[in-house]
């Protein structure tokens, strides 16, 4: 396979490829998707060496379990990112990076919402997202930022915000699926 | 509100990592048996992956890390084997066992090392038609159940049976001259979700992996030689691994 057809191939049969041991398929899903993975694993551990590894991580155990991404289930990209992030909420929620967190957070906890809404609008580089996620109410925004770039829990959340964790729990999914309905309305995010 | 809506009502916070161990749990047990919620999980992740859009390109270097960790010789494929008489049942103590060096359990298996994951990134399987090497399908159906039986059953099939040299514990398996292999998985005890079974053909120097079995197996279907030397099991992290440290938890002769 040349470098153009893998090009031109799509994410789900470089995966196939991948399965077959081609490194070059492996490659092109990284030129394609790593500094998406980096950016989010990045802003989540504020740590550049811990990123590249969970980077590294990632792309190792695509390379070594092709078969647990489901193109059924959605994009590739997505899937590489859903790792990252778990992988990176993983680290952050171990107990000695715990501690760390827990005093910044003393002095953070007040205005935690509105610094990560800031630096989600440096990241977030397309648009309509943008300004899809500002037609959110402003609980659902926090929350979903809170949780998805803050990797807290929705409890840590609910505490955070002075919120029930009730309430965090359904804005975090209501503001998920406004964003879903939005932008599906304006053709983004079809999928793989 | 009952326990779908429950579950339900998480999806969101699933979805961005943001449950606890517990909940995450009982979501994915909910996931595998409603296709609704997995949809919705899904499209929830495709939202959060289009909030993580960023167009800044890789740190320059990682890709050769990445790449370089390919091709670096793996780990040892350090199967503990048993030295192990070629009549069953013999019981080998298991401090002298791995007191060892290098046991020769089967006449012609020595224990591989590097090459076996040499092979396995250079996509050397062993002489088999399936282009995916390894990554074999595993089924789990109850219909199956009949299928393996009939294999078992069937005079030119490969029968063996693997079985453990510190229990009793024991598990059939069987090739049909086709390469579909068959595994009673019922016989093994359940593991801990976050750990997993394991099967591995042996063939001269190669140690390949047939097919990660999950934490309880039942009836498994994979495919594979049925020239091979001997097969064996391991327990593992769940995902399962490229190449095993582990010990043999079951090894059976392919007679």
């Amino acid at each position: 396979m040349t470098i153009e057809q893998l090009q031109e191939a799509g994410d789900a049969a470089l995966v196939v490829s991948i399965g077959r041991y081609h490194e070059d398929a492996l490659a092109e899903v990284y030129r394609r998707h790593a500094g998406a993975v980096f950016a989010l694993a990045r802003r989540l551990l504020a740590d550049r060496t811990l990123a590249e590894e969970i980077v590294q991580e990632v792309f190792l155990r695509l390379w070594n379990n092709p078969d647990r991404f489901d193109p059924d289930r959605g994009s590739l990209r997505s899937y590489l990112l859903a790792q990252c992030h778990g992988r990176s909420v993983d680290l952050i929620r171990s107990e000695s990076s715990r501690r760390r967190r827990e005093e910044k957070e003393l002095t953070l906890a007040a205005e935690a919402g509105y610094d990560l809404e800031h630096e989600v609008w440096d990241m977030a580089v397309a648009d309509r997202v943008k300004s899809t996620l500002q037609t959110l109410p402003e609980g659902e925004r926090e929350a979903i930022l809170l949780a998805y770039f803050g990797g807290h829990t929705y409890r840590e959340v609910a505490d955070l915000l002075g919120t029930p964790e009730g309430t965090v729990k359904s804005r975090i999914r209501s503001g998920l699926k406004k964003m879903r309905g939005e932008l599906a309305g304006i053709g983004i995010g079809g999928g793989a | 509100m009952n326990e779908h809506d429950q579950i339900a009502d998480l999806l969101g916070a699933y979805a961005l990592d943001a449950v606890d161990a517990d909940e995450a749990a009982a979501v994915e047990a909910h996931l595998a048996t409603c296709p609704r919620c997995a949809a919705e999980v899904a499209d929830h992740r495709e939202v959060a992956a289009m909030l993580a859009h960023s167009g800044a390109p890789a740190p320059e270097g990682l890709w050769t890390r990445i790449s370089a960790s390919l091709e670096e010789p793996p780990p040892e494929m350090a199967f503990d084997l048993p030295a192990r008489d070629r009549s069953r049942g013999e019981v080998v103590d298991l401090a002298e066992r791995r007191s060892r060096r290098g046991p020769r359990w089967l006449p012609g298996a020595a224990v591989a090392a590097a090459l076996v994951v040499v092979a396995l990134v250079a996509g050397l399987v062993i002489a088999d038609d399936d282009p995916a090497g390894d990554r074999s399908d595993q089924i789990a159906l109850p219909a199956l159940e009949d299928v393996a039986r009939d294999v078992m059953n069937d005079p030119d099939a490969t029968t063996v049976m693997l079985s453990s040299e510190e229990s009793e514990l024991e598990t059939p398996v069987a090739i049909a001259p086709d390469g579909a292999g068959y595994l009673m998985g019922n016989t093994l005890p359940a593991l801990d979700d976050d750990l997993t079974y394991q099967l591995w053909g042996i063939k001269g120097d190669l140690i390949v992996s047939l097919g990660v079995l999950g934490p309880s197996p039942g009836v498994v279907a994979f495919h594979a030689d049925p020239t091979l030397d001997a097969l064996a099991i391991t327990q593992e992290v769940a995902g399962g691994v490229v190449s095993s440290t582990n010990p043999a938890l079951l090894v059976g002769e392919v007679s």
